[in-house]
């Protein structure tokens, strides 16, 4: 009999107790390194870009190829609630990028420029960034 | 206001529907689930998982590195 509850691939939830916390510990350092190191490349750089994709793609590959935790089925009703607010969002977002566009009508990355523009911000961004992409890898 | 204070407050906004509605989906009687067990759901295709992780990658090169 398939138990539904049990997870199709070993991942951090799998190993046992007195494993499970250095790896996550070793991952979190881990990403919190890999940002203080990656937000030294500002935006619009071949250095921002290689950052990004170095740990991107990947994340992506692994996310992509690997079989996921043997979750319950979401409802419809769960997946047009989320789809709608993402519409509505994505809407105003394109919206703004389709108009002006300038100081007086900022997109959301626009708004986000002055925070990413300084470093701490990029580490924000990055840790962020790569905390939801291992988050979403280890579902 | 200004366009911009405008602009920014409808962001503003629709950061807090996106809280409220996750708040709500957690109440025990709510008829649909939180944002994260529904990005779960959807990563069990691989057609979910990759328009996940492409959004995903988007948003990194969008806000870090365009």
């Amino acid at each position: 009999m398939l138990d539904m509850d049990r997870p199709a691939v070993a991942t951090v939830g799998d190993w046992p107790r007195r494993m499970r916390w250095p790896r996550v510990t070793a991952i979190a350092g881990a990403v919190v390194a890999y940002a203080l190191i990656a937000a030294v490349c500002r935006p619009l750089t071949d250095g921002a870009l290689f950052a990004v994709g170095a740990v991107g793609l990947p994340l992506l590959c692994r996310g992509v190829w690997r079989r996921p935790r043997a979750t319950c089925p979401v409802a419809m009703r769960s997946i047009a609630v989320w789809l709608s607010i993402g519409v509505v969002a994505g809407i105003y977002e394109l919206g703004l990028r389709l108009g002006p566009n300038d100081v007086n009508h900022p997109t959301l990355s626009t708004l986000a420029d002055p925070v990413l523009g300084t470093y701490p911000g990029r580490v924000g961004g990055y840790l962020l960034w790569i905390g939801f992409g291992v988050w979403l890898v280890t579902r | 206001m200004t366009a911009r204070t405008a602009i920014a407050a409808g962001f503003a906004a629709l950061a807090a529907l996106v809280i409220a509605a996750d708040l709500m989906a957690r109440r025990g009687e709510s008829r649909f689930r939180p944002l994260g067990a529904t990005l779960a759901g959807a990563l069990r295709t691989r057609s979910g998982r990759i328009a996940v992780f492409a959004a995903w990658l988007w948003l990194g090169w969008h806000f870090l590195a365009r």
